[in-house]
């Protein structure tokens, strides 16, 4: 029998519609087992529970992640979140951003971040009225200003792959290194460097599931000094070898 | 204006000239005896190949385009009704590949590589109107 696939969609908020948001998104598990979240620098704001109805709806705060998350799923539980845009970060943890790298809030935690949380975690459990209550959140309706530098950056980044030096991307940006990264972390969490680094990853990735590249090709597309140099990357950022990838890995759509 | 030429500057002229007529079938129509300058027959606008000395002697600087490092924010795109051989023929001659023929939402396929010097090239099927 044909394994039915595990689901996870996603709405891209375009950036007219919305200045921090990056994402929409919904999973549901096609089997019991573990599945792993990979790092993309953003902050998450997360509602997991029993499509059964049963059991409390369960909220989460995320900060940036710099490295992958295993976590348990089955098929009666679907997860709910907002990706925030990366340099949106500081809207739900203000100055705390700084300190918010891989942290997690769960429950009363999370609703002490947000207290909006707590009326979100009342909807009805089903993906829809969870959406519906969680983008309702009036933090969300104002971003945080970001700092030109930071969302310029994030820009260059992106279309750069990652694959600039930080040093270059200054420069780029008419500033010195250490602005850079001090504007980075009070904005996304992480410093530029780590940022890159994931972006790079995050487009490996994609090369990966395109199956046409050698992996030596994909290491040189991607701007990586050798295989092994990817190869340490993509373990350190997924938990997997190259080869290794599973195929039914949750790749976000990222966007600067 | 018409658009004349694109000219690309690169640290040898012969040997992109070669690598173009191997990897995508152009002929070379014109080679300065400096070596420093090559027109291909390409219709209308010309591609043409520049060496970097060059640059400095028309009063340019350039970010010179070198294999390794990030490709620069433009591609010249060649236009073929057999994608599939135009690509495999691109790679077995040397190109670095990108993204392999890939059907888009407006019916064309595209795809891309990266020739010698790094330059990013897309070969795509006409666009049907």
């Amino acid at each position: 029998m044909a394994a039915i696939p595990a689901q996870y969609r996603e709405t891209i908020v375009t950036p007219k519609q919305s200045r921090n948001i990056e994402a929409i998104w919904s999973y549901v598990a096609s089997k019991r087992g573990t599945t792993t979240i990979l790092p993309d620098g953003r902050c998450d704001i997360i509602l997991r529970f029993n499509i059964n109805g049963s059991g409390a709806i369960i909220p989460i705060v995320t900060g940036p992640a710099t490295h992958p998350y295993a976590v348990s799923v089955s098929p009666d539980e679907a997860w709910v979140g907002i990706r925030l845009r990366p340099d949106q970060g500081a809207s739900i943890w203000d100055s705390d951003i700084k300190f918010a790298k891989n942290k997690i809030l769960r429950g009363a935690c999370a609703i002490d971040k947000i207290p909006m949380l707590a009326s979100v975690i009342r909807a009805e459990h089903n993906i829809p009225s969870v959406k519906a209550a969680l983008v309702e959140i009036p933090m969300l309706a104002q971003p945080t200003v970001s700092n030109i530098e930071t969302v310029q950056a994030i820009e260059y980044i992106h279309t750069t792959g990652g694959r600039l030096r930080v040093s270059a991307l200054a420069k780029f940006l008419s500033c010195s290194t250490r602005q850079l990264n001090r504007v980075f972390h009070t904005s996304v969490g992480i410093t530029a460097k780590p940022y890159c680094s994931l972006v790079q990853f995050h487009r490996t990735l994609r090369l990966i599931e395109n199956e046409s590249l050698s992996l030596s090709e994909t290491a040189f597309e991607a701007g990586y000094a050798d295989q092994a140099h990817m190869a340490r990357t993509v373990k350190k950022f997924s938990g997997f070898a190259p080869s290794q990838l599973p195929f039914d890995l949750t790749t976000p759509n990222l966007f600067s | 204006m018409k658009l004349g030429y694109t000219i690309i500057y690169v640290s040898h002229v012969p040997s992109t000239v070669a690598f173009y007529e191997a990897a995508f079938g152009l002929t070379c129509h014109f080679v300065h005896e400096s070596k420093l300058y090559a027109e291909m027959e390409t219709g209308e606008t010309t591609l043409a190949f520049a060496g970097n000395e060059a640059a400095e002697m028309n009063g340019l600087a350039i970010s010179p385009n070198e294999k390794a490092s990030l490709p620069a924010g433009w591609e010249i795109c060649f236009i073929t009704e057999d994608i599939d051989e135009a690509y495999a023929k691109s790679i077995k001659n040397g190109c670095s590949p990108v993204s392999p023929p890939a059907e888009k939402p407006w019916g064309q396929k595209v795809s891309y590589v990266r020739d010698l010097n790094g330059c990013i090239v897309e070969i795509s099927t006409p666009v049907q109107m």
